[in-house]
């Protein structure tokens, strides 16, 4: 007698495998140039990760200070402002370095602000 | 947290040079998987670093920074810049006010734009991304 359980697993393996190699057909013949569409349908419909982005910011900035021996907050304050500046490597990371703390100021952003209460002094109604 | 029309205009802003890069060059197939990603990035920070091989044995490297004035995206500061195989510059351009006159002692003509040649002198630069890429096409 056969095992029908096992031919169910066998038929839904077989099933995962032809979607997954079907998948692979689509992504490989989908590879060339996106429409504007298809652009914005990638991009703006993705969650949306800061955290991610801090991540990958901080990789080229650790990326930057071990070329250069430098820490970024050093090489902001000597470096950036000056003729030395003018240089691929060093234009890059000071944009990297201020998109850093954009970002971080974006994750650590006060949402609600509790309005600031001026309390009037009491009137003391005196006499 | 940039708003969702400031994304809008930034995911804008990358499609425009995602279509100039792509119909000036040809690219990896890899390229048009890896720039979602990249977008990602400039989404959230307002940063965009592009990396890409164009015609087998250049790199090109881009690099813009953004800000937003009055519902209008600004690009505060740029690199673009051309390297061979072996990663040397062979031209870049920028916007780093360290510059005031050419090669030639002439005014630059839209200061702080300026471009350093295949010779590293300084010449007069629009600051537009696809002027850049016409300069490109003479070494390609």
């Amino acid at each position: 007698m056969p095992d029908t359980t096992f031919e169910k697993a066998i038929t839904e393996e077989i099933d995962i495998e032809a979607g997954n190699r079907k998948n692979t057909a689509e992504t490989t013949a989908r590879v060339g140039k996106m429409s504007k569409e298809e652009f914005l349908q990638k991009v703006m419909g993705d969650e949306f990760s800061t955290e991610k982005a801090l991540l990958k910011l901080q990789n080229k900035l650790h990326n930057y200070e071990t070329k250069y021996r430098m820490r970024s907050e050093v090489f902001y304050k000597l470096i950036v402002g000056t003729p030395l500046e003018d240089n691929p490597d060093f234009i890059a990371w000071a944009m990297c370095y201020r998109s850093y703390f954009r970002v971080l100021q974006t994750k650590f952003a006060i949402w609600e602000e509790k309005p600031y209460v001026i309390h009037s002094p009491e009137v003391s109604n005196r006499g | 947290m940039l708003s969702t029309h400031q994304r809008y205009l930034i995911a804008d802003r990358c499609w425009l040079i995602y279509d100039l890069i792509t119909n000036t060059f040809s690219v990896l197939d890899s390229f048009h998987l890896e720039f979602p990603e990249i977008v990602e990035v400039a989404l959230a920070s307002g940063y965009i670093e592009i990396r890409v091989q164009i015609e087998r044995e250049h790199l090109l490297y881009i690099y813009e920074e953004y800000s937003f004035q009055a519902h209008t995206i600004v690009r505060v500061s740029y690199s673009y810049n051309l390297l061979d195989a072996s990663q040397n510059n062979i031209i870049r351009a920028d916007d780093v006010p360290h510059h005031r006159v050419d090669y030639r002692n002439q005014m630059l003509s839209h200061f702080p734009n300026h471009l350093h040649d295949e010779k590293g002198r300084i010449c007069s630069f629009t600051g537009e991304i696809a002027d850049f890429f016409h300069q490109v096409k003479r070494f390609l």
